[in-house]
Order: structure tokens, then C-alpha cells, then sequence
């Protein structure tokens, strides 16, 4: 039919227009938004290539679903039945969509004449337009700067330790303070680029022989003033101080007296001499010791006790002031800890934690039958309880069986075995106490029946 | 597709029928439209409503109209089949000959069919679906056409058997004869002292109304339309899914539902004077097509739904074109 025909066509190519823009819209909305995220990511990630393709891609990718969304045509059936809603014909338009028939045109076509096509809504593009805005406005966000992250700056890092070596280096043998030297060196050079994980674990490691050996001098120092405190009342601990001495001069040289009055440094010399002789100074720490000052050249003559105790007063009253006079550093921390422990603070002797029992500090093993049993059960507060096995248990770890996979495992199958109706049978199986031989060695693996 | 002339004149005769219904009828215009509706499409009509509404002047007039004999039966619980099929009787000449029953009319009236029993229900069963009935193994057709109106009590439920659902879905249509207005009831004070009814002339004849359901035949039902009947009576099928009949029907209406929704909407068409069947045409006779054809749950039943407000719902929620 000459009018109905193009009507139908125009209805169709409208509706499929306004499914189309209704699809395309909200792709678009989305893929706007998703590309723009995208973009937004990308550019804070600092990966710049990659801005303008996720845009892109937000833009270009709905395009390929265009064709897809304008369709094929609606049956011509199916949009004769909406023109004749619209032009509210009651059957007529879609009647003559099935039959042609010439009388009929004229009401046909005065019928279609009425017909108005739907509009097309076009507030479906305002999501569109603010989502591309949105996408378009991440190009305005300015990319990350370049700056190097404070935290990962070798200096910061380095510095403390050069300050540590410097505290360290008056104290140590200079060899020391020169392989320290070097090794510090070598790390600023390395992480003037970046710390890498080898650098940090280097960092670590020198910082960990700063710290070490910094409360080996300390300790040293602390040990050697605590040996001549006890030899200035007992000379029988001047070879005592001479060892601490001698350790002293080998470990932290630099904190050793400068000299001694010349009577001293005879006595010093003939208390090495005895200490050599009972093998608590070797001659290369002697020989540190004569080198420094503090012992006379030639050979040493004889000591007796008052002379020992001035010598050991002496000695006492110079690396007291030497305790004294280190400042904050680390090595004096170590000193003065040293000190305390020595002189009855802590576990030295008069303390509340002294003990002679060499092995003190040696942990004790559950194996270790011989350190455990110093203890009695008649020792124990009122209320302890004694196990049956003669031990005392001391604290006992509570662990929940949801904790234990164990014992969850063994309470599902307990549930299982209880409320399974697969297990029903099970449950109620019984079994007479004459057969219960029989039926134990069926289920045997070993029993002969079964094979 | 029929002539603008012939469907003029077609149309014409067809109202001229619902006028004459008026005519009798006073302020049942709905109800005489509907009739002449399910008479040209060649259905069967079940009416419900109270006693002293006209129904059996209905029957008389359309007879007048239409040039057709018509029978009343009052349906009473020991009507036997053979009261109304007829049966074989000895005569004169000592030979078993068939005597009529009252279904060998055009227009039937049967009166308070939901008093009689399933036996006899099912013997108007085969006549309404098969136009002929069977009696000793002979078979007899029926006059065409045949036209079964059927009325039913809502109120007085005691001693009565109510129609199966093989049996309601028999009727094309079921329409509800509602009160009379008080305008109408003055009205029909006023021109009727004597409250007999005036006897219409006739508007057509036996073949004319041939005609004219032959014509209706021919009334066109776009594919659309087509569709969207066979979406419409699927969509109360439970099983099909559509939230209305899920919640409340039990069984669905059936093919049967379809062909008499379109029937009755050519007829429709028809009496409108349009060449094909329009959507509104299907929406306005849904309701007294399907309704009656539903079977609803127990749940929906006890919550005061009826059969009707689903097909509404239906009708409203389902667009035309899919």
C-alpha cells in the first residue's frame, strides 16, 4: 500500500533509532566512566602512555556494538500493530498490513495521515555528556612529580652510622675503625642510587658491628674498672685486673689510661708477668699494654701486695674518670650497664639476681633432668598441686578445639557418625554380646575369615 | 477483508438487533450488547444474576428479532436427560419413534442450570459442543443455529451442583445481570403498567442471521491482534510465569478461551462497524471470555481475589506488543 507502507517503515526506523540510543547511552555512560577511571589510574601510576589509550578506549569502544543495537527490522506485523496504537485505527492499519484491500485505502490512509512519531528522548544524552566530561577532565590532572621519596634517601640512613663509627673510632684499634671506614664507604657509594634490598641488608649488618662492638668496649671497660675496684682491696685479683686489662687493650685500646705513675707500672708489669704465667694474658696483649704506656720496657721485677693494691687504686681512679667522661654514646650505655651488673646491680655479686652457677644464663632444656631437679615440691606455694608423676606444672597453653584441626576433624565425625541419616543403620545396629567375637573378626583386617 | 458497503450493511442488521434487545430490555445495554455479541459468534452464553431481571424476555425477544424458535427450561435436580434431549416413545402405529426435547430449538433458555444434576449438565454438554445429541445410539443434529443461554442463582446455593470446568468452558461468554438503575426502573414503571413487555418486530431471519455470523467470520484479526490474544491467554497459565496468574490461578484458560476471544471480538468489530479486530475490541471482552474459564488457588479464593481482577490485571499489565 502506497501510504501504509513508508509509515511502517519510518515507525520502524524510529523505534529502532530510539532502541538504539536508549542502549547506547547507557553503554556509553559506563564505558565513559570506566575509561576515565582508568585514565585517572594510569596517570597517578605515573604510567603516561597509557592515559590517552584508556580514554580512547572509553570513547571508541561502544562504537563496535552500533550495529548490533540498531538491529534487523521489527515484523512488519509487529510494527502494524504500533502505528495502529498510535493512529488509534482499531485494527484497521494492521489489517490492511495483511490484506490490501482497495476500498479501504482512502480510511487507510486518513488513518496514517494521523500518525505521529514517537520523539526521540534526547535527555539520554546528558549522562553521556557528563561522563565525557568527567573522562576529559582527567587529562587536567597534573601527573605525579618526579620528587625521590625522603624515605628512601642512603643519607638518611648512613649518616646515624658514620656518627656512631666516629663515637666508636677513638675508642677501637685503628685497623678496625678503618675496615669500618671502608665498609661505610662502600655503602654510601652504593646507595646513592636507590637501597636496594642487598644495600638495606648491608646497612643492617654494619649498624648490627657498630652496636656490637660499641658494647664490647663498654663491657670491656665496665669489667676492667670492676677488676681494679676489687684488686685495690684484694691483690689477690691484681692478675684478675691484669686480664681485664689486657682484653681491654685488645677490644677498646682507646679506652685504656694514657699512663700510670712509674711504681704502678712496675707493679702492672710483675702482675702481667703472673697472669701471663697462669694463662690469663697472652704476649701479644701484653705487648699492647707495653706499647701504650702503661708497663715499663725491660724486664719486669717483683710485686708485692700493697704495691699491687696501689697500682690496682690507681688504675681504678683513671678508668673511673675514663667511665665518667664518655658522654652519651652508645659504648657508654654498655659501660655503664656493665658497671651496674659488676657491681651488684642486676645478677653481679651482691645483687638480688646473683648467682654463681656458671651456667645461669644457659637455658634451661625440658630434657635437662640434671637442672631440674634442684627444685622440691616443699618448696611450692600452699595450693600448688603435684602432678602424679611428681612434677609441678607451672602453666598450662588452653587451646580450643576449633583451633585444633585435629580435634575439629574428630568432632565432625563424631557429628557425622551421630546425625548422618546416611549412619541411621549404623546407630542402630546392635549387636548381641554372643556374636560380638565373630563380627570383631570379620571386620578385622588381619582375620582369616575376612582373606 | 469485507466491503466498507457489505460491513455498512452487516452492521446495520446487527445493531438493528441490539436495539430491538433494548427496546425490551430496559437499561441492560451492556448485557443486550454481549448477547447479540456471543449469538453472532456463534457462542453459547451463561448469565448470572437474580431471579425477576428478564432473562426470559431476553430469550423471547431475541426469538422475535431474529425469526428463531426458542424453548425454555427450568432446570429442577430430578431433570432427567432425556427431559431435554427427548426420547423414544411408543406410537399409535406401535413403532419407537423419537420425540423432541426441548434442545431442538434455536435459542434455548435454560433456567437455573446449576440446579440440575451433573447427568443432565452433561447431557446439554454435548449439545452446546457438538450441536447434536445423542439418544439410543442414534445421533440427532441440532437446528443452526443453536444458541444456549444459560442462567444461575449467585445467592440460593443449597441443593444445587455447580458447573464443572468442562462444562463453563462450554459458554463463551459469562455475563452478570446487575440491577436496574432507578432512572431505568422509573422508566420501566412508566411505559410498562402492566409490566408486559412489548414484542419487537423482527430485525432479521434465520438466514439473515446466517449472514451476519458469516460476516463476522470474516471480520479480519491482524497477526497482532492474534498475538496478543495468545499472550493474553497464556499469560494465565501459572506455569507461564506472568506474577498475576502465579499468585492466584490454579488452572489456566485454554485454546478454547483463545478461539472464543477472537470469535467474540470479530463480533465485536462487527457490531462497531470496523473491518478488523483493534486491541480495545480484546481488552473489553476479556474479562466475560476468560474470567469464567480460571480456576483460582485456595490461597487466592481465601483472600477475596476473584477471577476477574486477575484477567483486569492481566489485561492492564500486558503491553500489546511484545
Amino acid at each position: 500500500m502506497a501510504g501504509l507502507d513508508p509509515a511502517l517503515i519510518r515507525l520502524d526506523r524510529r523505534l529502532r533509532v530510539q532502541g538504539a540510543l536508549r542502549r547506547a547511552t547507557a553503554a556509553w555512560s559506563v564505558s565513559l566512566l570506566a575509561g576515565g577511571s582508568a585514565a585517572l589510574v594510569a596517570r597517578l601510576a605515573g604510567l603516561e602512555p597509557a592515559v590517552l589509550p584508556a580514554l580512547g578506549l572509553g570513547f571508541l569502544a561502544p562504537l563496535a556494538l552500533i550495529p548490533r543495537w540498531w538491529g534487523q527490522p521489527a515484523a512488519r506485523a509487529v510494527t502494524a500493530a504500533r502505528l495502529d496504537l498510535l493512529t488509534d485505527a482499531r485494527g484497521l492499519v494492521m489489517a490492511a498490513a495483511v490484506d490490501d484491500h482497495p476500498a479501504w485505502r482512502p480510511a487507510v490512509a486518513t488513518a496514517v495521515s494521523r500518525a505521529v512519531l514517537p520523539p526521540l528522548d534526547l535527555r539520554r544524552l546528558v549522562p553521556v555528556l557528563l561522563a565525557a566530561t568527567a573522562a576529559v577532565a582527567v587529562l587536567a590532572v597534573p601527573p605525579p612529580t618526579d620528587d625521590a621519596d625522603p624515605r628512601h634517601d642512603a643519607r638518611a640512613f648512613v649518616t646515624p652510622l658514620r656518627t656512631e663509627l666516629a663515637d666508636l673510632a677513638p675508642l677501637l684499634p685503628t685497623p678496625e675503625v678503618k675496615t669500618l671506614e671502608e665498609r661505610l664507604n662502600q655503602l654510601e657509594e652504593k646507595a646513592k642510587g636507590g637501597l636496594d634490598q642487598q644495600a638495606w641488608n648491608s646497612l643492617d649488618r654494619l649498624a648490627q658491628d657498630l652496636g656490637t662492638r660499641a658494647d664490647q668496649a663498654g663491657n670491656g671497660l665496665a669489667e676492667a674498672t670492676d677488676a681494679a675496684q676489687r684488686a685495690s682491696l684484694d691483690a689477690a685479683q691484681a692478675p684478675a685486673l691484669a686480664a681485664a686489662l689486657a682484653q681491654l687493650a685488645q677490644t677498646a685500646p682507646g679506652l685504656l689510661p694514657p699512663t700510670l705513675d712509674p711504681a704502678n707500672q712496675a707493679a702492672l708489669a710483675a702482675v702481667l708477668q703472673q697472669a701471663a704465667a697462669q694463662g690469663l694474658v697472652t704476649p701479644a696483649q701484653a705487648k699492647l699494654l707495653a706499647e701504650r704506656g702503661l708497663t715499663p720496657a725491660g724486664k719486669p721485677g717483683q710485686c708485692n701486695a700493697a704495691q699491687a693494691r696501689a697500682m690496682a687504686r690507681e688504675l681504678a681512679k683513671r678508668l673511673e674518670s675514663r667511665c665518667n667522661g664518655m658522654g652519651a654514646c652508645r659504648a657508654s650505655v654498655a659501660t655503664r650497664a656493665g658497671l651496674a651488673r659488676c657491681q651488684g646491680r642486676g645478677r653481679g655479686p651482691g645483687g638480688p639476681g646473683h648467682t654463681e652457677d656458671p651456667d645461669a644464663d644457659t637455658p634451661i632444656e625440658h630434657q635437662d633432668r640434671a637442672r631440674l631437679a634442684g627444685g622440691s615440691a616443699q618448696d611450692l606455694a600452699p595450693g600448688a598441686r603435684l602432678n602424679p608423676d611428681g612434677s609441678v606444672t607451672l602453666a598450662t597453653q588452653v587451646r580450643t578445639a576449633e583451633e585444633d584441626p585435629a580435634a575439629r576433624a574428630a568432632l565432625a565425625a563424631a557429628a557425622q557418625r551421630a546425625f548422618d541419616p546416611a549412619a541411621a543403620d549404623t546407630r542402630r545396629a546392635a549387636v548381641h554380646p554372643r556374636l560380638a567375637p565373630a563380627v570383631e573378626a570379620y571386620f578385622t583386617p588381619a582375620s582369616p575369615e575376612r582373606k | 477483508m469485507l466491503t466498507p458497503d457489505a460491513l455498512a450493511a452487516a452492521s446495520t442488521r446487527a445493531q438493528a438487533l441490539v436495539t430491538g434487545l433494548d427496546g425490551v430490555i430496559i437499561g441492560q445495554g451492556d448485557l443486550t450488547r454481549a448477547v447479540v455479541t456471543g449469538l453472532l459468534a456463534g457462542g453459547h452464553v451463561l448469565l448470572e444474576g437474580l431471579p425477576g431481571l428478564g432473562k426470559t424476555e431476553l430469550v423471547k425477544a431475541l426469538a422475535h428479532l431474529t425469526g428463531l424458535s426458542s424453548q425454555r427450561v427450568q432446570f429442577t435436580p430430578d431433570l432427567l436427560p432425556s427431559d431435554i434431549t427427548g426420547t423414544l416413545v411408543l406410537d399409535r402405529e406401535r413403532q419407537m419413534t423419537f420425540r423432541r426435547g426441548p434442545l431442538f430449538a434455536h435459542l434455548v433458555l435454560a433456567d437455573e442450570i446449576n440446579r440440575a444434576s451433573p447427568k443432565t449438565q452433561s447431557a446439554l454438554l454435548q449439545a452446546m459442543a457438538e450441536r447434536q445429541v445423542t439418544v439410543f445410539d442414534q445421533t440427532h443434529d441440532l437446528p443452526r443455529p443453536f444458541f444456549v443461554l444459560a442462567t444461575q442463582n449467585p445467592v440460593e446455593q443449597d441443593g444445587t451442583y455447580p458447573l464443572p470446568e468442562a462444562q463453563l468452558d462450554r459458554f463463551t461468554l459469562k455475563l452478570t445481570i446487575t440491577g436496574l438503575a432507578t432512572d431505568d426502573l422509573a422508566r420501566l414503571l412508566t411505559e410498562r403498567p402492566t409490566g408486559t413487555p412489548p414484542v419487537p418486530a423482527a430485525a432479521t431471519d434465520p438466514a439473515g442471521l446466517a449472514d451476519l455470523m458469516t460476516a463476522a467470520g470474516q471480520i479480519v484479526v491482524a497477526p497482532g491482534v492474534a498475538t496478543y490474544i495468545a499472550r493474553l491467554v497464556n499469560a494465565t497459565r501459572p506455569e507461564c510465569g506472568h506474577a498475576a496468574a502465579t499468585a492466584s490461578v490454579r488452572w489456566g484458560a485454554s485454546p478454547r478461551a483463545a478461539l472464543a476471544l477472537a470469535a467474540c471480538a470479530r463480533a465485536a468489530a462487527l457490531l462497531a462497524g470496523r473491518p478488523a479486530v483493534g486491541f480495545g475490541d480484546v481488552k473489553a471482552l476479556a474479562v466475560p471470555v476468560i474470567a469464567h474459564r480460571l480456576v483460582l488457588s485456595h490461597e487466592a479464593a481465601l483472600a477475596g481475589t476473584t477471577a476477574a481482577t486477575v484477567v483486569e490485571r492481566l489485561v492492564a499489565e500486558l503491553p500489546e506488543v511484545a
